[in-house]
């Protein structure tokens, strides 16, 4: 009978992990405050101290926390050298509650930021900012009317941005990125030099290819791919590094001044 | 290093106190591509007045769209007193048109920074804030390449000015010390990728090992007469045992190096030189 009670503990333990991660995926509708300059303010718990205030910006790498929190929530704060602003350094936090959205191990930076302080004298205490560091780790919907965010996780892991913005300060980093097709399309553009006018000219379409049987012709004009701009080389060979091989991709092309939709599958290989 | 890793922080923070809007647009819900930069900042691009295209950072930080000095000049654009200047039209990609839009035709300190070292992998020419974003439902995630818009029916309260440019709390200098490391330290990165065409083969991906389908006119496999039913054994001397893995140490062969393809063919072994191509 051990080996029934084993499966009986067993499935109970996928089971209650099972739950844990169906409850872990779903949507969490975190309400926020607009204050009058129009920045977002969601109440948030930093290791169970709090709500405080911090502002939500999208424009911000790396979430932000005042010397304040990261004392009364003791963050650990290495604080050694010269320091801007009040700022201790990088930190992480065990626990960040965004509203009823709980987060783990987030990597913050401890710092009184200027242009926050002046914003906390005309709308109360404000104490940080949610960043990039941790708002990427989820798919986030904001609606102004509704004055709310709902976050889903997405599984993406944000790169340390403090070290990689050091590397490249530095000197630090690797070669120039390549930027490779994906699948085999058929087709070669030009860009000359006098040519301002959007998109890129088509100047050979390779006979049999997909792009071929998918109708495009020398002469034509590629205005976007997968709703990309393609005025550049540049831009073309980025639209189609995030194009996928044997999957729908969608082409405008300007011919004889009128603007048609391609639809092709890019062929599987090099 | 821990100030200049606190100035950076400071300034990539695009995080900016300033003031009022009005802008109108009409559009449906849309898809609008953007980029995460290396300095983590999402960046959509938009056209001005058929110009461009510009690059955007999307900043929940900034009250209004600012669009910077130089871009503006040379598109012969000219701002009002407060620097307000309203744009004919502003395109974002993807399809979404605003017309008669307003925006502070200003370089935010922040940008002055960014670019000084080039630090986001991108020039970047403005920042989308409140104005622009409040009208919309945006859904953002950062592991896809495209963000959803959705046209609200709301009518954001114009933002109200706390001060004047910058707060005054010694960032803007930050922007300006950024540009000056940037020039004396040389690190300005190259912005232009290396491009990488496609070699025209087309492969079984299923096939072990894999098997040529067919190889388009011209392309470099082409010229070096592979045929279809090759078999692939070797890509720079590696062992190729998937498609995804040819595909990678494609990618990753250093530019202007040549290729090295060991195919099989007929119970012959022959060794070809490649050239990577041009075309798509």
């Amino acid at each position: 009978m051990p080996s029934i009670y084993l499966l009986g503990l067993q499935s109970g333990l996928l089971f209650l992990l099972l739950c844990s991660s169906i409850k872990a995926q779903e949507p969490v509708k975190v309400p926020f405050e607009i204050l009058k300059t129009g920045h977002i303010v969601v109440s948030v718990k930093v290791n169970d101290k709090g709500p405080y205030r911090l502002l939500f910006d999208t424009g911000a790498p790396v979430t932000l926390i005042s010397s304040k929190v990261a004392t009364e929530a003791k963050v650990i704060k290495p604080s050694l050298g010269f320091s801007l602003f009040g700022a201790g350094g990088q930190a992480n936090i065990q626990s960040l509650e965004i509203g009823s959205l709980k987060t783990q191990n987030n990597s913050v930076i401890v710092m009184d930021h200027p242009t926050i302080k002046v914003m906390s004298k005309f709308f109360g205490p404000i104490e940080g900012i949610i960043g990039f560091s941790t708002y990427s780790r989820y798919k986030f919907a904001i609606d102004y009317k509704e004055s709310s965010i709902v976050f889903a996780p997405n599984n993406y892991i944000p790169q340390d941005t403090i070290k990689a913005m050091m590397d490249r300060m530095m000197g630090n980093s690797k070669n120039r990125e390549t930027l490779c097709s994906k699948g085999v399309w058929g087709f070669e553009v030009q860009k000359l030099e006098t040519d301002i006018g959007d998109g890129l000219d088509i100047i050979s379409v390779a006979p049999g290819s997909v792009i071929a049987k998918a109708g495009l012709k020398k002469g034509d004009r590629i205005l976007s791919l997968n709703n990309i701009w393609t005025d550049s080389l540049e831009d073309l060979f980025y639209a189609s590094s995030k194009s996928i091989a044997n999957q729908q991709s969608k082409l405008q092309i300007l011919r004889n001044n009128e603007i048609k939709i391609l639809v092709v599958i890019p062929a599987n290989g090099i | 290093m821990l100030f200049i890793r606190n100035a950076w922080i400071a300034i990539f923070i695009a995080l900016l106190p300033i003031l009022s809007i009005d802008a109108a647009d009409k559009a449906l819900p849309i898809e609008i591509p953007f980029r995460v930069t290396k300095s983590s900042h999402l960046v959509v691009r938009a056209k001005i007045n058929n110009k461009g295209p510009f690059n955007f950072i999307l900043d929940t930080g900034a009250p209004v769209t600012f669009f910077a000095a130089e871009p503006g000049k040379s598109l012969g654009l000219v701002s009002d007193e407060n620097g307000w200047c309203i744009l004919d039209k502003f395109l974002l990609e993807g399809g979404l048109l605003s017309e008669k839009m307003r925006v502070k035709l200003e370089t935010p300190f922040q940008l002055v920074g960014m670019n000084g070292m080039a630090l986001g992998g991108l020039e970047m020419h403005g920042l989308i804030g409140y104005d622009l974003l409040a009208k919309h439902k945006i859904e953002i995630d950062v592991s896809k390449d495209l963000m959803i818009w959705t046209l609200l029916d709301f009518k954001p309260k114009a933002p109200l000015g706390v001060s004047g440019k910058n707060s005054g709390s010694g960032l803007d200098a930050l922007g300006s010390f950024m540009k000056t490391i940037g020039a004396f330290t040389g690190k300005k990165q190259d912005l232009n990728p290396a491009l990488r065409g496609s070699l025209g083969i087309i492969i079984n991906p299923d096939s072990k090992p894999l098997a040529v389908l067919d190889v388009l006119k011209d392309s470099p496999g082409y010229k070096v007469n592979i045929q279809k039913g090759d078999l692939i054994l070797k890509f720079n001397d590696s062992e190729v045992t998937s498609l995804d893995d040819l595909s990678k140490m494609y990618r990753s062969v250093p530019e202007g190096k040549k290729i090295q393809l060991e195919i099989l063919r007929k119970k012959q072994v022959l060794a070809l030189e490649l050239t990577p191509g041009k075309g798509l």
